[in-house]
């Protein structure tokens, strides 16, 4: 959602707009938090939050009107999360259990 | 320096607002990274004890939790509405939606410190110490709680810091030292306010919901 903007800035009825769209959308994870989704639980409220993350970014921080050079701070940050997370997630997708050791014979 | 003047190494005042907007989003760019290890961490222990993170989610103070989500969403809503009404000159009203904010982030702490208690009381503690966790013995589960109380501790700590940040640029404003032609530091205690609201976005459904 983009809310209508002045000349300046978005428009003072589409930010409160914004924020009853976030209300909403977080009412909607509390409500599918009670049904029995199994697996998919975590993926859809995640999924559900990076659209709240997005809504929160692009309209009230402003992002798309950012300045370039802030932009690529901002990306250069991004980058940054996303290898660490991908990283994190190769070493536990690949990990292999480390073998026991031998039992002690010796007595 | 004045206010109404730029700082004497900048070569203008665009100059100057343009470098404080820059740092702002380097700044968060870092602050990013730090709760990115936390969630990176949370992600790591939840794919080792799937079953304990979700056993222990069931004995989250999930209403609580869903209050405080609501109150950080209106409280972003109403900071985001301050610096476009100051934009637009709206001085007094601006003032009143920084002091919603102001109270909507008390009011969130206070629920955290309720639920804190809450958890103590169910004998939880970080650390996995308390008796919680010798009648609950599932690996895991002192993990899951640890994380909980650090990510949601920094997060606490964060909304601490944003408070400060707000009543110091709410007398700013006051005294007209931040205006309509002149808000970027209203804006960039704005943008910190709104990076407290994405952290705990994410921090609700992992260890409140699912």
């Amino acid at each position: 959602m983009t809310p209508a903007r002045s000349a300046n800035g978005p428009s003072l009825g589409g930010l409160v707009l914004t924020g009853a769209l976030l209300l909403g959308l977080a009412a909607l994870s509390y409500g599918l938090s009670f049904m029995q989704l199994g697996a998919l639980g975590l993926p859809v409220a995640l999924l559900i939050a990076a659209c709240k993350a997005l809504t929160v970014l692009f309209v009230f921080m402003d992002f798309g009107a950012l300045s370039a050079s802030a932009k690529l701070a901002a990306a250069a940050a991004l980058l940054m999360v996303a290898l660490l997370l991908g990283l994190m997630i190769t070493d536990v997708a690949t990990r292999e259990r480390a073998p026991l050791p031998p039992p002690n014979t010796s007595s | 320096m004045t206010d109404a003047a730029h700082a004497a190494h900048f070569e203008s005042a665009a100059r100057q607002e343009h470098a404080a907007r820059f740092g702002m989003w380097v700044f968060l760019g870092s602050e990013l990274l730090l709760f990115a290890g936390l969630f990176a961490l949370y992600g790591a222990g939840r794919a080792a004890n799937p079953g304990a993170f979700r056993e222990g989610i069931t004995h989250a103070t999930k209403t609580l939790g869903s209050i405080n989500t609501a109150v950080l969403l209106v409280s972003s809503t109403s900071v985001a509405l301050s610096v476009e009404l100051l934009r637009r000159g709206r001085q007094k009203q601006s003032i009143a939606a920084l002091c919603v904010t102001i109270l909507l982030g008390i009011v969130f702490l206070a629920l955290k410190l309720t639920e804190y208690g809450e958890h103590f009381r169910e004998g939880i503690s970080p650390g996995g110490a308390g008796y919680f966790f010798a009648l609950h013995q599932a690996p895991g589960l002192a993990l899951f709680w640890s994380l909980y109380f650090i990510s949601t501790g920094l997060h606490a700590v964060h909304v601490c810091v944003g408070l400060v940040l707000l009543g110091l640029t709410t007398r700013r404003v006051l005294q007209g030292h931040i205006h309509s032609a002149r808000f970027y530091t209203l804006h960039n205690a704005a943008l910190y306010w709104h990076l407290i609201d994405l952290v705990w976005i994410f921090l609700w459904p992992l260890y409140y919901l699912s």
